[in-house]
């Protein structure tokens, strides 16, 4: 379950890069991940997940980080497989193989890794913080776009504050293992505790790092990188938006 | 005679592929207080999670008294080997100060009988006994400390390990340290300390330690070590105040036996006055 | 000229029945490096946050005195104005840095205060040249050293370009060689015209740096002056601050060698070494 954590955190994790996704301002990267999104709601036949599929495949190569992608998506295969099971036990059952449910549990997991593919290409393409002045642009206030931010910046931190506490219990005699289901939650409060009353205790460093440079204190916030809307974005949408129309085109006109 | 513990050629990689202990070899003998030095990142921590059975090794042998861990659940490790941690908000969780004592040996199995007195009888030794239904969160930070060295020695391991003591301790905190070190070892413990404090280990200690990127650069006596200054650059560590002194000034040659302390320094100007 | 005066401060915080702070009166002067230790809980942290206003802005309490810093009395001026003139570097670099990125890291105080982007990316070039961490520009700040972080939060502080900066026991989490470097990189932020306020207990390291130094016990100053004269005394040793083993050694040896002058470093601690093995005579 830890290296599902990591992962998720290592997909946030902005590491600059030259390909194109990287250059393309957030906002217009948001609207595209609308658009992308949509077309996956309209579309249900077969062919056009195919299309999809291959749209974001090619995206990846042209204008991302093809390694990292496949890295962060790869880690989340099990937890797919595990979903897959469930739904396709959930609505077989009681019959044990029915191979029509078992494709349509398929596309619908196949549906839902698309859509962690989308937003999986989105955050590797985007630092947190350029996400943040995004928001800020699309008027949302700054300390509300900035709490997503600080969140995904303390993630490794609790992360190590879990595994201290783990230890430090594990090394009194705690066995979570064994006991009955209601034992070994009272047992889980000993792992809880510890880290929440450790997180508690750093919001007043923090608060006081806050306070110390400013936060909050300027009517209109400035950016060392500030965010411009330029032709490359523009021509970045209209040519990406193309094949997608194609698609839920093909999906009503086309294919009967 | 069995050793307390006995690592042997150990090797130890993270699943991200970091390798954090590279041949490992180290012997513990009941008794000894070792002192394991090193840079911040050297595998100190990591190497004595192996002691308890936290980590079990990617290649090589740990043995805690004669016991393979990786054949041995931590549970029955950590029976032996207590671990008192740097934080002990890291490890506060229970209502009363007593349920915070009694934890490791309600979960070690000990009868009810046996965890009353054992906790009443170290919370009377740590001066804890008229806060036991207080919540350990209401404790001075030092009242702390003690608590967390009292869940541990609950239990009676025979093994004790610090792991960074003193990190953020004020001088007299430190030296409560010392004398609890010290009490710890006249009762036949075996001790073991990580740190990077230097000064810290210049006086109760029998063995020094030296570790640095993972590895063991050398293993000896606290005056031969403390003294190396070409093994203390190569592992990122400086020599402690005195023998820093003493290497300054070039006194060296006067000494017949190496000064650790402000106390060895004094002992040999005073002989020299009497002259 | 004054940069920092306090005046009578008594401080409670909120619910305490105990001052943190009794009855403090205090002087920085500019330029000055003044050295702030104590045993713990002695009010030593409580006292550096008086500086730019954390308290009593963040924290409330009962406030009673007068802290001024620069001429502004701090009950009276925000937090962030306060913050361009005293910046503070507090202990744990994990807890302070807000940001994925060390650029960001050191610019986010300046956009907050929605400075133009061309003195930001000044300001920043510059912090990153005076640290000599140009090359971990674009690294996650917590994927760094303990070491390297807090150059980082330095670095976040000097940006704002504040004339005085305050670090409250920086060293805490470092091992002796870092510790070492870095305090040597405060004693250069000193030369170069800052003025620094240092809360420490690594004596050996830093006393030869201070000008000035005081000592704090339950939230009194108990000892000021200069650390070659307040580090010798009686006082000094009985409230627990960690004291060099030279200045022990030569407390010790006060009554049998007469010691005009104690060492405040261990350069000079061994030339006075030297003296009394080589000769044995009154020094």
């Amino acid at each position: 379950m830890l290296s599902l954590v990591t992962s998720v955190y290592e997909m946030f994790l902005f590491r600059k890069k030259r390909q194109l996704l990287y250059r393309i301002d957030p906002r217009i990267k948001l609207i595209h991940l609308i658009l992308v999104l949509t077309t996956i709601i309209l579309t249900t036949n077969t062919y056009s997940q195919i299309l999809i599929l291959a749209y974001l495949v090619s995206l990846t190569f042209i204008g991302a980080d093809a390694n990292r992608v496949w890295k962060s998506l790869r880690s989340m295969l099990k937890m797919l497989l595990l979903f897959y099971i469930v739904i396709y036990v959930v609505n077989a059952f009681p019959k044990l193989l029915d191979l029509g449910i078992a494709f349509q549990s398929f596309m619908a997991i196949f549906r839902f890794f698309m859509l962690i593919y989308c937003f999986s290409l989105f955050f590797t393409t985007t630092p947190l913080d350029d996400l943040a002045q995004a928001l800020y642009k699309l008027k949302i206030p700054y300390h509300i776009a900035f709490t997503f931010t600080l969140s995904v910046r303390f993630i490794p931190t609790v992360a190590k504050d879990f595994i201290t506490v783990y230890d430090a219990q594990r090394a009194r005699g705690l066995e979570l293992e064994k006991g009955s289901l209601l034992t070994r939650v009272r047992k889980f409060l000993a792992l809880l505790i510890p880290v929440f009353v450790v997180s508690f205790l750093r919001v007043d460093r923090v608060a006081e790092a806050l306070e110390s440079r400013a936060f909050g204190v300027a009517r209109r916030r400035t950016f060392l990188y500030e965010l411009k809307i330029r032709p490359l974005d523009i021509a970045f949408l209209t040519l990406s938006s193309i094949p997608l129309l194609l698609i839920v085109y093909s999906q009503y006109y086309l294919i009967t | 005679m069995v050793k307390a513990i006995e690592v042997e050629n150990l090797w130890y990689v993270y699943p991200n592929g970091i390798v954090a202990l590279r041949n490992v070899s180290l012997e513990v003998n009941v008794g000894e207080k070792v002192a394991i030095i090193g840079p911040n990142g050297a595998g100190k921590s990591t190497l004595i999670k192996h002691f308890n059975g936290l980590l079990k090794p990617s290649k090589g042998t740990v043995k805690v008294f004669g016991i393979d861990v990786r054949k041995a659940t931590v549970a029955t490790l950590a029976r032996k080997v207590g671990v008192i941690f740097q934080n002990p908000y890291h490890q506060f969780f229970s209502e009363s100060v007593w349920d915070e004592v009694a934890f490791a040996l309600r979960n070690f199995g000990f009868p009810e009988e046996v965890v009353r007195y054992r906790v009443t009888k170290v919370l009377r030794l740590f001066d804890l006994y008229d806060y036991a239904d207080r919540s350990p969160f209401a404790l001075s930070s030092g009242e702390m400390r003690r608590l967390a060295i009292a869940t541990v020695l609950a239990y009676d391991p025979d093994v004790i390990v610090f792991d960074e003591p003193t990190v953020g301790q004020d001088r007299f905190q430190k030296e409560k340290i010392r004398e609890y070190i010290k009490l710890l070892s006249l009762q036949g413990k075996t001790i073991v300390l990580v740190t990077h404090d230097i000064d810290f280990i210049v006086e109760g200690f029998d063995k020094v330690v030296v570790m640095c990127k993972g590895e063991i650069l050398a293993v000896g006596k606290p005056e031969d070590i403390l003294y190396d200054e070409e093994l203390l650059t190569k592992a990122n560590l400086i020599m402690p105040q005195i023998p820093r002194l003493i290497k300054q000034a070039e006194v060296y040659n006067t000494f017949k036996r190496k000064p650790l302390t402000e106390d060895d320094v004094v002992q040999k100007i005073l002989e020299i006055l009497r002259r | 000229m004054d940069i920092i005066e306090v005046d009578n401060l008594t401080y409670y915080y909120p619910g305490g029945s105990k001052p943190a702070l009794a009855n403090i009166s205090l002087k920085i002067s500019r330029g000055d490096f003044l050295l702030i230790t104590g045993p713990s809980g002695s009010g030593k942290s409580t006292l550096i946050k008086t500086f730019n206003g954390i308290i009593p802005h963040l924290y409330g309490g009962r406030f009673e005195g007068k802290v001024t810093v620069k001429g502004r009395d701090t009950r009276y001026h925000t937090v962030a104005e306060l913050s361009r003139i005293v910046g503070i570097v507090f202990q744990d670099p994990e807890n302070q840095i807000l940001t994925l990125s060390v650029e960001r890291e050191i610019a986010f105080g300046l956009e907050n205060l929605g400075l133009p982007r061309k003195v930001i990316k000044e300001r920043v070039e510059n912090a990153l040249k005076d640290l000599s961490i140009e090359h971990l520009r674009d690294r996650i700040p917590i994927e760094l050293s303990v070491g390297e972080q807090q150059k980082v939060v330095v670095a976040s502080a000097i940006a704002m370009m504040p004339e005085v900066l305050v670090f409250d026991e920086p060293t805490a989490h470092m091992d002796p060689l870092s510790a070492l470097k870095f305090l040597n990189l405060v004693h250069e932020l000193n030369e170069k015209g800052y003025t620094i306020v240092i809360v420490e207990h690594r004596l050996d390291m830093v006393a030869k740096y201070a000008n000035k130094m005081i000592i704090l016990k339950d939230g009194k100053i108990i000892a000021e002056g200069r650390p070659r004269d307040i580090l010798p005394l009686e006082i000094t040793e009985e409230s627990g601050v960690d004291v060099p083993r030279y200045i022990r050694l030569y407390r010790k040896i006060s009554n049998a060698v007469g010691i005009k002058k104690f060492p405040v470093s261990i350069e000079e601690a061994a030339v006075i070494l030297k003296e009394v093995l080589g000769h044995g005579k009154s020094y």
